[in-house]
């Protein structure tokens, strides 16, 4: 065997092994799935975005259950489980505060009366100019704009009622829970507050009052209102 | 002429100059494409299932920091309309609903066609609760309600009415919470 047969044979070995392997990349060789992925990883972080509960919470709220009778009968209802009976009206005229309890925590209703007579157009427009007035003298540049139901709500002395409920409520500490079977805590009535409201307040307003009585009575129910 | 030893050797060599294709030169991303997908699949669905928020709504907003929690159903009161996981049931003008709509016309706090609806729902929820196990004991069912701010107590109470009606006795209202509560 020459040189050149050598070499003839080594290069039919070589143009062999390429042709091998070329017919192996073609059997087992694998997509280019990048730009897939990036498309996939773009639609994956816009979809987690959109998704995303952003700012939106949650308030719990609940309505007293009714009364059975013959329950009642059997166990009459004491003061302690009643809690502190106490009850919130927003009515058209300002805010009243008190309770239904046997021996109740306050002596008397307390009255908080409205700032403005907001449920007639005209002291409507009065407050409404009054609060634009004094945000404008605070930021002269404010472009905020008030509206009907953000008056509503400011009409009332929210400062006062978290004040006087919070005597209420350190004046009357909440119990010591007890321990449910399933390891949850039973605080009976002694959290709640029953919020009565008329029927014109606007939704807005109940929520801040909710946000006023939580701090000191966490668990507010509704009641069906006041006339 | 040369030798069978050089031969070989020269064939070696040769073979040795062939490429041997690529080793590792890319990672196997068929995996992760896989779960990419998987993800992609479930995060259209989640937002598939949540409805479009109505443009006639406007939240309050609230000092809350507790979020959304489990789900439950959803009870929209715009200021034209109420609607039960995102399907209208009743018309809402001025912020009531027709007298007509109501069990006991002006005077009746039952919107019949919501307690309908709401009670289709809860038997729903019920059987799909005993299928896995779960007993709800006397608090009733959760119901999720998003109302605009200016919604007037009388509609609410009315709507809650309903609600306690169909064997619903936990509300979950929806507000904004304050920015930066996260």
């Amino acid at each position: 065997m020459n040189v050149a047969q050598v070499r003839a044979k080594a290069r039919r070995a070589m143009r062999k092994l390429e042709d091998e392997y070329a017919q192996e990349e073609m059997e087992g060789g694998e997509l280019n799935l990048v730009p897939y992925l990036d498309i996939v990883t773009n639609l994956t972080l816009f979809l987690l975005a959109s998704i995303s509960s952003g700012l939106l919470g949650n308030l719990n709220a609940a309505v007293p259950p009714i009364a059975d009778k013959t329950v009642g009968a059997k166990n009459p209802t004491t003061v302690e489980d009643k809690g502190l009976g106490m009850i919130v009206a927003v009515t058209k005229t300002g805010l009243k505060i008190f309770s239904i309890a046997d021996a109740p925590p306050i002596p008397e209703e307390i009255n908080l009366p409205i700032k403005a007579n907001v449920f007639e157009p005209a002291g409507l427009q009065t407050f409404l100019n009054k609060l634009q007035a004094e945000l404008l003298a605070k930021d002269p540049k404010s472009k905020v704009k008030y509206d009907a139901t953000e008056a509503i709500t400011m009409a009332y002395d929210w400062d006062r009622l978290g004040v006087e409920m919070k005597k209420i409520r350190d004046a009357n500490p909440i119990p010591q829970p007890k321990k449910k079977p399933d390891g949850s805590l039973d605080y009976g009535h002694s959290r709640e507050v029953i919020l009565m409201p008329h029927g014109e307040i606007p939704y807005d307003t109940l929520v801040r009052a909710m946000d006023t009585l939580r701090p000191s009575f966490p668990d507010v129910m509704f009641s069906p209102g006041v006339k | 002429m040369i030798s069978p030893r050089e031969a070989r050797s020269i064939i070696r060599k040769a073979k040795r100059r062939v490429p041997h294709g690529e080793d590792v030169s890319h990672l196997n991303i068929t995996a992760m494409m896989d779960m990419m997908t998987i993800i992609v699949v479930f995060l259209i669905k989640s937002v598939a299932v949540g409805h479009p928020p109505p443009t006639d709504l406007q939240l309050p907003r609230s000092t809350t920091v507790q979020k959304p929690q489990k789900e439950s159903t959803v009870l929209t009161i715009t200021r034209t309309s109420i609607l039960v996981d995102g399907e209208a049931i009743v018309a809402v003008n001025n912020g009531s609903v027709d007298a007509a709509a109501k069990t006991g016309g002006a005077d009746g706090i039952e919107i019949g066609e919501l307690r309908l609806q709401l009670e289709r729902l809860g038997k729903r929820t019920r059987t799909i609760d005993q299928l896995q196990g779960i007993s709800r004991g006397d608090e009733g069912l959760e119901l999720t309600l998003i109302a605009d701010r200016g919604t007037p107590f009388r509609l609410l109470h009315e709507v809650m009415y309903t609600a306690g009606n169909a064997k619903y006795g936990k509300f979950r209202l929806v507000v904004l919470r304050p920015e930066g509560s996260d």
